[in-house]
C-alpha cells in the first residue's frame, strides 16, 4: 500500500471517528433533551401544585375575610336596627307618657282617693291629692303602679300627711323610666303603647272622673 | 515504523491512531461530561419520578380544596351582599326616622289646630305662650329631648331642629281634656305633649280644672 493510501485511510478513519463522535454526541443530547423535558414536566406538576396551593391559601384567607365582614355587617346592621327600634320606642313613649299617665290617674282613683294637683316636667310628675285614709292613698299609688308602670313611670311610694280636716294629704312622685332595647320588630307608631287602653276605658271602670 | 514506498505493509496502528485520537478526544472532552450531566438529570428524574404520584396525590386534595373554596367564596359573596344590603336598609331606614324626628315643622298652624281641637272638646284656652317666653324655667330644652333619640340614629343634623316648645294653659274637665289628648296623638303627629300640670282647683265643687300644657311642635 503507498503511503497516500494509508494517509487516506487513516484520515477517512479519522473522519469515521468525527462522525462516530457526532452522532454519539447528537444521541445523548437528545437523551439530555427527553430528561430535560421529563424534569420540566414533573417540575411543572410540582410548580402548578405550588401555584395551586398559594391561590387555595390566598382563597381561604379571602373566604375569611369576606366572612368577618358578614359578621361585621351583620352585627352592624343589628346595632342599627336595635338603637332604631329603641328610638322608636323612647320617641312612642315620650309621645304617649303624659296620655297615659292621665288614662292612670283615672284608673287609680277611686271614692276614697281624689286628685288635686299635677306638677310635672318632661321626665318628672308629681301628683299632689287627697284620700280619706293613710291606706287609701297607699292604695292609691299601688293602682297607680300598676297602672303607669306598663307606660314607662316608675311611681314611688306615697308621701302621706294628715291634715287639719282629718283627711290624709299624699304626694306621689314619679320618673320617667327609659325604655329598654328588646329582641321584638320596631313597632311603627303608638300603637303598641296604646293598644288595651282605649279612650273611655277608665272613664266607667271606676266611677268615671274621680280625678277631682 | 517501517514505511516503504513500495509495497510494503502498512501498518495497523498507525492507520488506527487518528481514529483512536479522535475518539479519545471526543471522550474526555464531550462523552464525560456529558454523561455525568445525563446521570445527574436520571437522578433528578428519579427522584421527581418517585414524588410524582405524591405530587399527582397532593394536587387531586389540593384541586378538591380549591373548588370547594371557590364555591364557599360564591356563598360568601352572596351572603355578604345580602347583609351589606340589609345594612344599607337598616341605615336608611334610620336616616328616613333621624328625617321625620327634624322635619321642619309648621308651629303656627299645628298650634292654630291643637288649640282648635281643645276647643272643640270643650276646653277653653286661657294661655299660649313660646316655653322660652316662659318665666317658670321649668321645661326641658328642645335639644336636651331629642339628643338622645338623635344619637341613636347617627347623631344631631347640622340644620338641627326647627321644633319648640310651648305652654297652653287650658280650662276644663278632666275627661275633656283626656279624650282631646287621645285625639290630639292621632290627629297632630307633630304635636308631642312633654307635660302637663293641675292645678289645685279654685271651687271644689265644679268639674273644671285649669291645666298647663307643655307642647313640643
Amino acid at each position: 500500500m503507498s503511503q497516500e493510501r494509508q494517509i487516506f485511510l487513516a484520515a477517512s478513519l479519522g473522519l469515521l471517528a468525527i462522525g462516530i463522535g457526532y452522532a454519539h454526541n447528537r444521541m445523548v443530547q437528545g437523551h439530555l433533551g427527553q430528561a430535560d423535558a421529563a424534569i420540566e414536566q414533573l417540575e411543572g406538576q410540582k410548580k402548578s401544585l405550588v401555584a395551586d396551593k398559594k391561590s387555595l391559601a390566598d382563597l381561604v384567607k379571602r373566604n375569611q375575610t369576606a366572612l368577618q365582614s358578614i359578621v361585621k355587617s351583620e352585627a352592624q346592621r343589628s346595632v342599627l336596627e336595635r338603637d332604631l327600634a329603641l328610638a322608636q320606642q323612647t320617641i312612642a313613649a315620650q309621645r304617649t307618657r303624659w296620655v297615659e299617665l292621665i288614662d292612670a290617674l283615672l284608673e287609680a282613683s277611686d271614692k276614697n282617693s281624689w286628685v288635686q294637683r299635677i306638677e310635672g316636667k318632661s321626665d318628672e310628675a308629681e301628683i299632689h291629692g287627697m284620700a280619706i285614709t293613710d291606706a287609701a292613698a297607699n292604695r292609691f299609688a299601688s293602682d297607680l303602679e300598676s297602672a303607669a308602670r306598663r307606660v314607662g313611670w316608675t311611681v314611688r311610694p306615697a308621701r302621706t300627711t294628715l291634715a287639719p280636716n282629718s283627711l290624709t294629704e299624699f304626694t306621689i312622685n314619679l320618673r320617667v323610666t327609659p325604655p329598654v332595647a328588646d329582641e321584638s320588630p320596631p313597632t311603627s307608631g303608638d300603637d303598641g303603647l296604646l293598644s288595651g287602653t282605649t279612650p273611655g276605658d277608665g272613664v266607667t271602670k271606676r266611677g268615671g272622673g274621680r280625678a277631682r | 515504523m517501517k514505511v516503504t514506498s513500495g509495497g510494503s505493509k502498512p501498518s495497523p496502528i498507525l492507520m488506527l491512531a487518528p481514529l483512536a485520537f479522535v475518539l479519545l478526544a471526543y471522550n474526555y472532552v464531550f462523552n464525560i461530561p456529558q454523561q455525568r450531566e445525563l446521570s445527574a438529570r436520571r437522578a433528578t428524574l428519579d427522584d421527581l419520578s418517585a414524588k410524582a404520584d405524591e405530587v399527582r396525590h397532593e394536587h387531586g386534595h389540593v384541586m378538591s380544596d380549591l373548588s370547594a373554596a371557590r364555591k364557599d367564596e360564591k356563598d360568601y359573596r352572596e351572603r355578604l351582599e345580602l347583609a351589606r344590603a340589609a345594612e344599607t336598609v337598616a341605615s336608611s331606614n334610620q336616616q328616613r326616622q333621624l328625617a321625620e324626628l327634624f322635619r321642619p315643622t309648621q308651629p303656627a298652624t299645628s298650634m292654630a289646630r291643637t288649640i282648635d281641637l281643645f276647643q272643640r272638646h270643650g276646653l277653653t284656652c286661657l294661655d299660649n305662650r313660646s316655653s322660652e317666653a316662659s318665666s317658670t324655667g321649668k321645661s326641658t330644652t328642645t335639644h336636651e329631648l331629642l339628643k338622645p333619640i338623635a344619637d341613636l340614629l347617627g347623631g344631631v343634623p347640622k340644620q338641627g331642629s326647627t321644633r319648640s316648645e310651648y305652654r297652653i294653659k287650658l280650662s276644663g274637665s278632666y275627661q275633656d281634656l283626656r279624650q282631646a289628648l287621645h285625639e290630639l296623638l292621632e290627629a297632630q303627629p307633630d304635636v308631642m305633649p312633654l307635660a302637663i300640670e293641675m292645678e289645685a282647683p279654685e271651687d271644689p265643687g265644679r268639674g273644671r280644672r285649669t291645666w298647663v300644657l307643655t307642647l313640643l311642635v
